[in-house]
């Protein structure tokens, strides 16, 4: 959940740097407040989920997933969880590091 | 050491582009003795500069060309194509699988026949013909597997491949060949196997003319590179040859190069680009055109990726991209139901925001971020196969839109051959059967992404009418102009394309300094 919050709050800081993006995200909003009559902070997840199926074929909607996609799984918190290495040459590469410390494959 | 050389100067050959082609091209010719001058349009990074690309993705954008282009039929409308403007070219990205032709490739339109829709036509050269080149170029770039070097140690990655592989039956599997140092060699270490090469790599243990031939060629006195010098057009005298070159800096500044000879290695959009953009009173269908082909018969191989979730951890950022291939499929075997064949290269999925962006293009929520979050358990390939040249796929000029320069942008325009689709459907099958022989919990198809190997828009002929160049890269049209990148391919083949430029310029600048020798031009 922490790092959904810190996704968006990269949006955040992003729609204050440009007016492109803070016109999007505030056209987001509008719609996804507007979609059943109820703000989006009441609704239950089936309802918000069915809101924004409602929305996918929004212009805006690609780029709004691009942007959360970039925030979030650009964390390198997240990285770590997801155990995704990234950068190596700061280490020397991954040589000595698990490029090949694969365990499960079967020899046959 | 490094020359420079006055604007009035005629006698310097003019090399356009410092890729592949260009800056292999170059140093060969300043090694002989002949003076030139290379313009290039990008900028020109140290080996310091580059970083790999895994967190940031500021690379990537310093890098790629991003002058504006149109991309029609399957490709991408806004990025049709994935190469570099910068001094190296897209040797700076690339990931070095360096294979050779085979024989039959060269010999298309003999071989698989008269294909409707097809525009299949025989190299005027051979393998035989070419193999003391692919030797040089082997030599050159350092290729495993080649000249006694070893090959590279496999990763992960690719022993999920490997062992996949063999499972279904498949008998050629490797490291690969590539252009990739596996032990110190040409004062360029060995692979540290730091991932990300498609980035630039850090270390300079994957060849690429930035750091190869480009300050080689600076060490001979003969050579002058001029990066930020985009060139805009070229100008042609009474006779119909090539005296000069007008390009322009980063400001917008147009100076001319005069020239004995030029050869065009802008990769395969802007070489005939350049062509169409040079039409005069002349040459009103632009440049080297009396066949009509300039421009047509693009080719950007029959590609696809697979993705597959293993049932073990694979963590396949780890070390090199390109980690291995399995070559079983790229015979000539009709039976399968297309001609031509196909190699399968190991691929990582470029950092995790990259597979999230791309491994369903439209995807989302908590089923999708389940997926997401099996990341260490992905492993991939690449199918990359011969695809057919058509008359109709190539580039053309916009009728009214203009770039910075004032120049027409570039239209590119590209549709699948059914055999294109026929080839990518069995390659899909094979790759998802490695994956799943080896109990793969789900396995993901993708389609081909912005086209990274360009080839065949002044492709290679026997005679003028049906191509634009010769065997040697050399226009049926206009004799002291040359082809020197992979425009001039007459076929795509199923291997990866960069060894086959290389080879073909090495043996160009033998070519073309011996006629230089003799004052023919
Ligand atoms: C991600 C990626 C991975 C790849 N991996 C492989 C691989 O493993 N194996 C393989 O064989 N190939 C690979 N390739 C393809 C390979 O990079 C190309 O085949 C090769 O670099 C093409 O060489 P070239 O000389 O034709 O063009 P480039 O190397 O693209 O060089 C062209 C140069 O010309 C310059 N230029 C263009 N127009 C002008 C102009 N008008 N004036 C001045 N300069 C100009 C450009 O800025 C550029 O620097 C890969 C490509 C990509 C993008
Ligand atoms: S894996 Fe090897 S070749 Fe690739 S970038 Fe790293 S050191 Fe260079």
């Amino acid at each position: 959940m922490r790092h959904y919050a810190a996704a968006v709050d990269t949006l955040r800081k992003k729609s204050h740097a440009c007016t492109a993006i803070n016109d999007l995200l505030l056209d987001v909003v509008a719609h996804v407040d507007a979609a059943h009559g109820l703000p989006w902070v009441d609704l239950s997840a089936d309802a918000r989920r069915a809101v924004l199926v409602s929305l996918e074929r929004t212009a805006f909607f690609p780029v709004l997933r691009t942007m959360i996609i970039a925030s979030l799984y650009g964390n390198p918190e997240v990285q770590k969880m997801f155990g995704y290495g990234g950068s190596s040459v700061e280490f020397g590469g991954y040589i000595g590091r698990g490029f090949d410390d694969i365990d499960w494959l079967s020899d046959n | 050491m490094a020359k420079t050389f006055d604007l009035k100067d005629d006698s310097v050959v003019v090399v356009i582009g410092s890729g592949a082609g260009g800056g292999t091209l170059a140093n060969e010719l300043a090694q002989i003795g002949v003076d030139v001058v290379c313009l290039e349009a990008g900028e020109r990074l140290s080996i310091t500069d580059l970083r790999d690309y895994s967190q940031a993705d500021s690379m990537l954008g310093r890098l790629t060309w991003l002058d504006k282009r149109i991309g029609t039929g399957d490709l991408h409308a806004a990025l049709p194509l994935f190469v570099c403007k910068t001094v190296g070219g897209t040797t700076v990205q690339w990931a070095g699988a360096t294979l050779r032709f085979q024989e039959h490739e060269f010999k298309t339109r003999t071989v698989y026949g008269d294909i409707e829709g097809a525009n299949l036509l025989d190299w005027p050269l051979s393998l035989r013909d070419l193999e003391p080149f692919y030797n040089e170029a082997e030599d050159k770039m350092g290729v495993t597997g080649t000249h006694g070097i070893p090959r590279l140690p496999g990763n992960n990655n690719y022993r999920v491949l490997e062992a996949g592989a063999r499972r279904i039956g498949y008998q050629s599997v490797h490291t690969g060949n590539m252009a990739i140092n596996s032990e110190p060699r040409d004062n360029r270490p060995a692979c540290r196997q730091i991932g990300f090469c498609t980035g630039g790599c850090a270390i300079g243990a994957k060849w690429s003319t930035l750091y190869t031939e480009i300050p080689k060629a600076e060490a001979t006195g003969h050579f002058e590179l001029r990066p930020n010098s985009m060139a805009l057009r070229l100008t042609h005298g009474s006779q119909g040859c090539i005296d000069g070159v007008i390009y322009a800096d980063n400001a917008g500044n147009h100076f001319e190069q005069k020239t004995r000879a030029v050869c065009v290695a802008g990769n395969s959009v802007e070489t005939p680009r350049l062509l169409l953009n040079s039409e005069s009173y002349e040459f009103p269908q632009g440049l080297a055109n009396t066949s009509g082909q300039v421009g047509r018969n693009f080719m950007r191989h029959t590609t696809g990726t697979v993705y597959a979730i293993m049932p073990g951890r694979v963590s396949f950022e780890r070390g090199t991209q390109m980690a291995g291939v399995v070559t079983d499929e790229s015979a000539f075997d009709p039976r399968r139901g297309f001609v031509g064949g196909y190699e399968i290269e190991t691929l990582p999925g470029f950092g995790l925001v990259n597979l999230a962006t791309n491994l369903s293009p439209s995807a989302w929520g908590s089923d999708y971020a389940q997926i997401l979050e099996k990341y260490e358990y992905f492993a991939g390939l690449w199918l990359v196969g011969e695809d057919l040249p058509q008359a109709s796929n190539g580039v053309t000029l916009h009728p009214t839109e203009r770039d910075q320069h004032g120049l027409s942008v570039p239209m590119i325009h590209f549709i699948d051959h059914p055999n294109d689709v026929a080839m990518r459907t069995h390659a899909f099958r094979s790759g998802r059967a490695i994956y799943e022989s080896l109990s793969a919990e789900s396995v993901f198809e993708l389609p081909p992404g912005p086209s990274t190997h360009n080839m065949g828009t002044c492709r290679q002929s026997e005679k003028p009418r049906d191509g634009v160049c010769n065997a040697y890269g050399q226009c049926h049209d206009i004799p002291n102009l040359f082809i020197s990148d992979g425009s001039q391919f007459t076929s795509s083949s199923a291997e990866n394309p960069t060894l086959t430029i290389v080879a073909l310029a090495i043996r160009q600048a033998r070519y073309l300094a011996d006629r230089l020798r003799r004052g023919e031009m």
